[in-house]
């Protein structure tokens, strides 16, 4: 069950559809369209390495 | 390789008993704020047992340490991470990142005792997540990436729950950071705002209902936070280098960030 009132209204205005739709879902739907993305970038050639964050605190320039 | 190499992850640690709590990109998925992410982030229990429990999961999943720190707990009680890369032919180059203490953050029998319990592909897996209010503390951080997740972690929250407990509204109250969401949470909890004004400028702008003001105010928390979390790493980032020049001058010259 969700929340349905006009601020919702406003809300979907702000984030659009496709976001409204994401926040709709149940955590095991979200985990289910995770993995399809998943699968989807696996089938690219996607690596598993996560992208460089130069603002994480663990980040140090290349010597 | 399987469909979701993070689900060998947690269904690993799971089968080993391993007290842990997911946090980061994952936790944010299963709350709503992210579709997509690479991350796999965990706070764990760094008592013997545990980080017992935990080498023989990491051992399955051939995890070894990169960069620094290494895997010993004074590095995690002080509140370094400690980063993994996993060399199972199922999730081969899948990064694991562990930490036990998080900035701002209650000791880890707290966070526990507030986690969420998700069942996965049809309750085959259960996954313990980081209690959402602990996750939102959590995502608190220098990096601009982390403020947009928090405010659609509330947004989805707000939208979820239709029957708020009057702990779920102060959270609300608190942490909410979507003008529009403020405005309407004091029009209709009036008597729980006027209290929570007095600690949080941008509640107070949302009272009187300037939806401009209510964004500057939240600029303004965002900029304090990005502050404190930058000034509470400096002593690890030293430490960090110290222990990466020690590493320089032996074999390896690795970095998280690789």
């Amino acid at each position: 069950m969700v929340r349905e009132d006009k601020m919702i209204e406003k809300l979907a205005e702000s984030v659009g559809d496709e976001c409204m739709e994401w926040y709709r879902l149940t955590p095991a739907e979200r985990w289910r369209e995770a993995e399809r993305l998943w699968e989807a970038y696996i089938a690219m050639g996607g690596s598993l390495d996560p992208e460089p964050d130069t603002q994480s605190p663990f980040y140090f320039l290349p010597p | 390789m399987i469909r979701n190499p993070i689900l060998k992850v947690l269904s690993t640690f799971s089968r080993h008993d391993v007290k842990a709590l997911l946090m980061g990109g994952q936790a944010c998925i299963l709350y709503g704020a992210a579709e997509f992410s690479r991350d796999s982030d965990f706070v764990v229990l760094a008592d013997q047992e545990n980080l017992g429990l935990l080498q023989s999961a990491l051992r399955e999943l051939r995890a070894e340490v990169i960069a620094v720190p290494p895997f010993e707990v004074p590095y995690l009680e002080k509140g370094h991470a400690v980063h993994f890369r996993c060399r199972h032919p199922d999730v081969a180059g899948l990064r694991i990142d562990l930490m036990s203490v998080l900035r701002g953050g209650d000791p880890f029998e707290a966070l526990w005792n507030r986690r969420q319990t998700i069942h996965l592909e049809g309750g085959a897996v259960r996954v313990h997540v980081l209690g959402l209010p602990d996750l939102v503390q959590a995502k608190k951080t220098q990096r601009d990436k982390d403020w947009p997740m928090l405010r659609r972690l509330l947004e989805a929250d707000y939208l979820a729950d239709v029957r708020p407990s009057r702990e779920k509204i102060l959270f609300w109250l608190m942490e909410s950071r979507t003008p529009e969401i403020l405005r309407r949470l004091c029009q209709t909890y009036a008597d729980q705002a006027a209290p929570i004004a007095a600690r949080r400028q941008a509640v107070d702008d949302a009272l009187s209902g300037d939806l401009d003001k209510v964004a500057a105010s939240l600029a303004q928390e965002e900029a304090e936070e990005r502050r404190r979390d930058t000034e509470y790493w400096k002593p690890l980032r030293r430490e960090l280098e110290l222990l990466r020049h020690g590493m320089d001058s032996g074999t390896r010259t690795a970095t998280a960030n690789e």
